[in-house]
């Protein structure tokens, strides 16, 4: 027995080893009423709000992934380096934004900035930016249904979307996507439009050429997109999509 | 496989030959899971030996569960036994030999991370055994739980004295059907 608590404390000593973690805070920077902790990287500059160095470190690590694995998807050219700030108290920071209790970040496009609480997904926002600064052009019309449905689609969780559409448009009365796209006073639920633009731009991304991809980011709203594929084709997609999705 | 048949009777059969003191417990179990483990018999009831094996581990914080194989020490009491019946009960001690995943898990303002490979293993079987041969040979059914040992590291972006160390275990209950040799 005392064999066995001798092997026990061993392993559990053993196990008990720290990892090996690098550590990134460079600088702090005082803005909006928080003081900052800075982590410069390759591709983003992130502000955490928080002090914790070590998971800040990995977060900055998870994102600069994320961000090579969209970079590859937008081919972004961005004015500015993206700046990341991460909050771990977001109610003050819908307090000073005014957002509503939902929402868990914010992406600043043209100036390249996101503001997010600290658990919201991976890609979401940093998707908004790349897709709006792919290949360096900015977009001629704008689409919510669009936007924030290729923020959805590249979110990298690993979940299946079409699946989530499905369920979320069962407890709808929903006819067809048009009627989301082309919701220019934008008074459809984000409990719906969120997986459905999801859903829906993962499969144009699986149905149409990088280039005509980028043409729909360009040219988000219904008429611009039917310019783009040619409104029969754009009507088949459509139809396809809705079929799919049960409606 | 004639030739692993072959080997496992060379070697298996010094130890029929010597059954009172020597024994090898072979089985399968649900979820998928097999083993093998050598026991010496030590006094009437208590016997000690090692084996390997190999079982579907769920690791903490993960998504899925994976094939896992581990060497372990074994401690084997038998009791209330019978001419042809017997309980059987272990435990055994070892290690799960797996390279670590790479991922993090991030949840709210805390990050999860299993910094190594390999994790420790406990198991805990009780079973029910019918003698076959006059040899000492027969079948048995336990129900083992298996625990994978792991240490984790919470990270917290709030502040560095949130971080956490633990020791947490992810528990596979097995099934398990076999023959003492």
């Amino acid at each position: 027995m005392r064999y066995a608590i001798a092997l026990m404390t061993v392993a559990l000593l053993w196990t008990g080893c720290r990892p090996d973690i690098e550590m990134y805070p460079t600088a702090t920077f005082d803005t909006l009423g928080v003081q900052w902790m800075v982590i410069e990287r390759n591709n983003m500059t992130y502000y955490y709000q928080g002090t914790g160095v070590k998971a800040a470190s990995i977060y900055s690590d998870l994102h600069e992934e994320a961000y090579d694995r969209l970079e590859a998807v937008f081919n972004p050219v961005l004015p500015y380096k993206l700046r990341y700030f991460v909050w771990t108290d977001w109610k003050q920071a819908q307090q000073l934004f005014g957002t509503p209790e939902w929402v868990a970040g914010l992406a600043f496009s043209r100036s390249c900035m996101c503001h997010v609480r600290a658990d919201i997904n991976l890609g979401h926002e940093m998707t908004h930016v790349l897709a709006y600064w792919a290949e360096g052009v900015e977009p001629n019309s704008y689409s919510r249904f669009i936007n924030e449905g290729v923020a959805v689609a590249f979110d990298q969780r690993d979940h299946d979307k079409m699946e989530e559409a499905k369920n979320t448009v069962s407890q709808y009365s929903l006819n067809s996507i048009t009627e989301l796209w082309a919701d220019s006073l934008e008074t459809a639920p984000h409990e719906l439009i969120y997986p459905v633009g999801g859903a829906f731009m993962e499969y144009m991304y699986s149905n149409t050429t990088r280039s005509e991809y980028i043409a729909l980011l360009k040219n988000q709203a219904l008429p611009d997109a039917e310019k783009v594929f040619g409104k029969e084709r754009l009507d088949r997609f459509i139809a396809d999509f809705d079929s799919q999705l049960g409606l | 496989m004639r030739y692993l048949l072959i080997a496992l009777l060379t070697l298996l059969h010094p130890m029929w030959a010597n059954a009172q003191k020597h024994s090898v417990y072979v089985d399968l179990g649900i979820p998928a899971a097999v083993s093998a483990t050598y026991n010496y018999k030590l006094t009437k009831n208590l016997g000690a030996g090692g084996g390997l094996q190999g079982y579907t581990a769920y690791l903490p914080y993960e998504r899925y569960s994976k094939f896992v194989p581990t060497v372990f020490a074994d401690i084997r009491l038998t009791a209330w036994a019978t001419k042809k019946n017997r309980l059987i009960s272990f435990i055994d001690l070892g290690m799960n030999l797996h390279k670590k995943d790479q991922g993090y898990r991030r949840d709210s303002t805390t990050i999860y991370n299993i910094p190594h490979n390999n994790s420790f293993c406990t198991g805990l079987g009780l079973g029910y055994f019918r003698r076959f041969t006059k040899r000492g040979g027969g079948g048995y059914i336990t129900l083992k739980m298996l625990m994978n040992w792991h240490n984790l590291k919470e990270y917290s972006i709030v502040a560095d004295s949130k971080d956490r160390s633990l020791i947490v275990a992810g528990i596979t209950p097995v099934l398990s059907i076999g023959f003492k040799f």
